[in-house]
């Protein structure tokens, strides 16, 4: 079960201990069967997938600890998928028909699935942003031949090297996990920041990641931006170093969501409260740093993600070593789950629009499409909220906008006013 | 040319010596056999055995440098030795024995390759009767049949909406070509003696396909199932994709994700194993089924 | 006379550029029950043509079959063939390959016990009773040989029709089975049509040798009828001046009056 911390400097209610209990006092407040009557989850159960990726920690602790049965829901099945693409596939099937009701999936999903701009016939799937399952800690690989080219944080040593090759013709590529997800829209900025035009400079293509490692290793990629423990299996290989970890690219950036079914959440409402409830408690014990061994080893194992535990350990704790001789200790760059009182978790409706305008700056989603209409769709942190209470949590610092967002390039991005943003990027194909 | 009369013969000619009769040695006894089971065994299972060793001490000595791209036995059984010495262990639902994936899979491609082996007789019973119809769809058929089985997934998908039964149709799309090409081959095969027979005993097209095209055709179907049942079991990686589960394909595919080489050798040597065991299993049921029908 | 006719038939084949290959020209032949005629001729005069023509495994082009006046255009039991190759089924006992035809041809009109009983009769009378749980396979091509006889014999057929049955055979074996043949007939007393290459055989066996002239578009040449008395012993024979005189006759029809010549290209 839980692990039981020792006092530390932080305030009783924002440690996993006191939440908890906090949580489990206000339940035992209120009579049983008023609790029971207005909030027992329609069924016991529903099918997540995820993908091996460290992001998708939360809702294998939430399995693994029993936070998902203590909330009524005792039939969750957590299965793992074997790509993006077939993620994609379950989530159209639903669980009925042999596939998914929800899961670990890449932030801009929810609205290309809703808008069926990725899915089969163009069908369109409306999925729920319920949850922000983590933040940071992504990865930008390159090849261990550029490790003398001063290229980090600022891509443009690159320009030049690939200009060259380029024009001697040669294939540039550099990859990515699916067509406008996160690692897509990471590299793109990540190039075009530098001056490099991720559409006409290099060759962007969709790989597996461990097909991203093996093509490095025989010298066939150059770059690539994917999940940790890709990152770090990339530098304990020796096979390339680590760019840059996207914290440095835009400070406590969204990542992944827990996405699920719109015609599931709306046919279960209390089941889906339950669920988010799990997962919120397993994100306060995913990020207290003396969990941080025992999520490793946890999702580590043969049952989960089968990988060495060396390649998940240190990063998660913000120990990065980025493999061209420069080896950090950065907290604030570690992978994130909750967040101060959850801040990391809630899905902040102005995230949604980022990424909704990015994806239009690159031409994936129309670039007359109505933003603020997708997310008011799709986005549903009312429900979060609700999940929040039910936990006793202080629920009075949010709303819909996060604030002014700023990268590492000195551009910001204010919700109130998005065209701003795309007019001040000089590399853009919008559709 | 000219004919030599033959002497007669003459009478009082001195009658010819009786021939003796010499006792030859009998020849010295062999040594001592094993007796005839012991002996097949002995002489079936020893040459393999004895090559296996040889090549996995050759790749153990090629391979036992360090940093070899390609794990060296040792390699394997100290990382995955376990997967191999306990087929049946459970450690949790997605974390179990490579003997319940195979058995999993096999479910799964048994459903597929039935239905396979079923639709895919029928079809090259018609078509094999008759040459307009093979002529027609010959062409078709020799391009599905190099379809890989990944292809296949995502229209069986589209088509089947639903993630069981497009796992068991990329599995059945796969088998069913050889088994069509070579019942029809069987089929247009049958010896006209056997069809003069038919007619003449006036057999129905009942009584002519389940006595005589069946029979004939056999040799010729159970190899195109022998084909088709290990193309079903190459096509259970393609299958499990999607599906994901606990299926030994999906372990491959999974093994492959997590870089984990020395599980995927493993993995293989459970596939082929079983594949192994597929394929002399058809064979078996078709030896017995056409006892008699090459003779 | 009547009971099988063969009235003025002609057989031809679609041939390249549309002309037709006549390989049969008016023939006509009434055969009477019980008798035992073989046809005669060289390679490609039609002979196993016309025997398929009576066995109904292909149709008449012009001209008609009747059997007891019906006509006769397609294939049954009742004019059961024994084929050179002798088309056993090679999955099936020697037991089973009769089986298959009577039970096809009596399932109906008798009882199992009763086609048990029949099935053994017939192989008893090819001496094949000892073998009837051996496969094809397991046994020698006179064995087969008889089986096959055995197999159209149980059909009870009204003509038993055999293209030269014994053409694959050593002489050793050959002997025997003629001699099984004849003896057969005597106990049956059924009517058979026999199509053979060997002067000896024919005239040993038939009542009546009918001889074709050669193809193409052959037609019959001469009707020798044998009057020798049954039953033929062949060692006895060989000097019986009848005997040499018909054989005499088969040659000279063979041999000089319609030589076989190669076909020119």
């Amino acid at each position: 079960m839980m692990t039981v911390t020792a006092p530390s400097r932080r305030s009783f209610l924002k440690s996993a201990a006191g939440l908890a209990a906090t949580a489990a006092a206000a339940r035992s407040l209120l009579p049983g069967g008023a609790w029971a009557a207005t909030s027992a989850p329609e069924v016991a159960g529903a099918k997540l997938g995820y993908i091996a990726l460290t992001d998708s920690a939360p809702l294998i602790i939430a399995q693994e600890k029993g936070f998902f049965a203590a909330h009524g829901m005792t039939g969750m099945l957590v299965e793992k998928q074997a790509s993006w693409g077939a993620t994609r596939d379950n989530m159209a099937l639903g669980s009925a028909n042999g596939g998914i009701d929800g899961g670990h999936i890449l932030r801009p999903k929810v609205h290309l699935y809703s808008t069926g701009k990725v899915m089969q016939n163009g069908q369109p799937l409306p999925i729920y942003n319920l949850l922000g399952l983590n933040e940071q800690c992504q990865g930008i690989s390159v090849t261990q031949a550029y490790a003398e080219s001063g290229v980090g944080l600022d891509s443009s040593p690159l320009k030049a090297i690939f200009g060259k090759k380029r024009a001697a013709g040669a294939e540039i590529p550099v990859a990515m996990t699916f067509p406008g997800g996160t690692h897509d829209l990471w590299m793109r900025y990540w190039l075009a920041a530098g001056g490099i035009d991720p559409t006409k400079d290099v060759d962007l293509i969709v790989v597996p990641p461990p097909q991203m490692v093996a093509n490095m290793k025989v010298g066939n990629m150059e770059a690539f931006c994917v999940g940790e423990p890709w990152n770090e299996q990339l530098v304990n290989q020796g096979i390339g170093f680590t760019a840059a970890t996207t914290g440095e690219i835009w400070a406590r950036h969204p990542e992944k969501v827990l996405g699920m079914r719109a015609d599931w959440v709306d046919a279960n409402p209390n089941a889906t409260r339950a669920i988010l409830m799990a997962v919120m408690e397993a994100q306060i014990w995913c990020d207290d740093p003396a969990n941080k061994d025992e999520m490793a080893s946890i999702v580590s194992g043969r049952q989960w993600y089968k990988v060495p535990v060396e390649d998940i350990a240190a990063r998660i704790k913000g120990e990065i070593n980025y493999g061209n001789g420069r080896k950090e200790s950065r907290p604030d760059l570690a992978m994130r789950f909750w967040g101060e009182n959850g801040t990391a978790s809630f899905p902040w409706k102005s995230l949604d629009s980022w990424f909704v305008i990015e994806n239009q700056r690159w031409g994936y989603l129309p670039g007359d499409l109505d933003a603020a209409a997708l997310v008011g769709q799709t986005n549903r942190s009312d429900l979060w909220i609700e999940a929040a209470k039910g936990l006793g949590l202080d629920v009075a610092g949010f709303g819909d906008s996060r604030g002014v967002e700023t990268f590492f390039d000195g551009k910001t991005f204010d919700p109130a006013n998005p065209g701003a943003y795309l007019d001040s990027l000089a590399i853009k194909a919008m559709a | 040319m000219s004919v030599t009369a033959l002497k007669p013969k003459v009478a009082g000619a001195p009658a010819l010596p009786a021939g003796k009769v010499v006792a030859i040695a009998p020849p010295p006894p062999r040594a001592r056999r094993l007796s005839g089971m012991a002996n097949r065994l002995v002489e079936n299972a020893l040459p393999p055995v004895l090559v296996i060793a040889a090549l996995l001490a050759l790749w153990q000595l090629a391979l036992s440098g360090g940093g070899a791209a390609l794990p060296s036995p040792a390699e394997i059984w100290r990382q995955s030795g376990d997967l191999i010495l306990q087929p049946f262990y459970v450690a949790g639902t997605q974390d179990m024995g490579l003997g319940w994936r195979v058995l999993t899979s096999l479910e799964r491609v048994g459903v597929g390759f039935g239905l396979a082996a079923v639709v895919g007789v029928a079809i090259g019973a018609v078509i094999g009767q008759s040459a307009w119809l093979m002529r027609g769809v010959d062409p078709l058929f020799q391009v599905l049949r190099t379809v890989p089985p990944l292809a296949w997934l995502p229209i069986s998908l589209a088509a089947f909406m639903d993630s069981r039964p497009s796992a068991i149709f990329v599995i059945f799309i796969t088998a069913i070509w050889p088994v069509i090409i070579n019942t029809a081959a069987g089929v247009r095969a049958i010896p006209q003696d056997y069809r003069n027979v038919a007619a003449v005993l006036r057999l129905n097209q009942w009584e002519f396909f389940a006595k005589i095209m069946v029979p004939a055709a056999a040799p010729y179907i159970f190899s195109g199932l022998r084909i088709g049942v290990g193309l079903a079991w190459l096509a259970i990686v393609a299958a499990e994709m999607l599906t994901g589960g606990v299926g030994i394909g999906f372990f491959i595919w999974d093994a492959w994700n997590s870089s984990m080489l020395t599980d995927i050798f493993v993995a293989l040597l459970y596939i082929g194993v079983t594949g192994f065991a597929l394929d002399r299993l058809v064979a078996f049921i078709g030896r017995v089924v056409s006892r008699g029908t090459m003779g | 006379m009547g009971y099988l006719k063969i009235d003025r038939v002609v057989k031809s084949f679609p041939g390249p550029g549309g002309r037709d290959n006549v390989v049969l020209n008016d023939i006509r032949l009434e055969i009477a029950k019980g008798e035992f005629v073989s046809i005669i001729g060289h390679s490609g005069c039609g002979k196993s043509t016309l025997l398929n023509l009576v066995g109904g495994l292909t149709q008449v082009t012009t001209g008609a079959i009747k059997l007891e006046g019906r006509e006769v255009n397609a294939p049954g039991p009742d004019r059961a063939i024994v084929f050179q190759n002798h088309s056993l089924l090679p999955w099936l006992t020697v037991y089973d390959n009769v089986r298959m035809a009577v039970d096809k041809v009596f399932r109906a009109s008798r009882s199992r016990a009763e086609r048990h009983d029949w099935i053994m009769a017939n192989l008893d009378l090819v001496q094949m009773g000892h073998a009837r749980d051996k496969r094809p396979g397991e046994i020698s091509g006179g064995m087969k040989q008889r089986v096959g006889i055995a197999r159209a014999l149980a059909m009870e057929p009204k003509i038993l029709l055999l293209d030269e049955p014994f053409g694959a055979l050593d002489a050793l074996t050959r002997a025997h089975l003629q001699d099984a043949v004849m003896d057969i007939h005597a106990r049956l007393k059924n009517t058979m049509i026999m199509i053979t290459h060997d002067v000896d055989e024919a005239v040993l066996l038939a009542d009546r040798i009918v001889m074709m002239t050669n193809g193409p578009a052959a037609t019959i040449g001469e009707v020798l009828a044998v009057g020798l008395d049954r039953p033929r012993d062949r060692i006895a024979l060989a000097s019986n001046p009848d005997y040499v005189r018909a054989r005499e006759g088969v040659l000279r029809f063979l041999y000089e009056r319609h030589r076989f010549v190669e076909a020119a290209e």
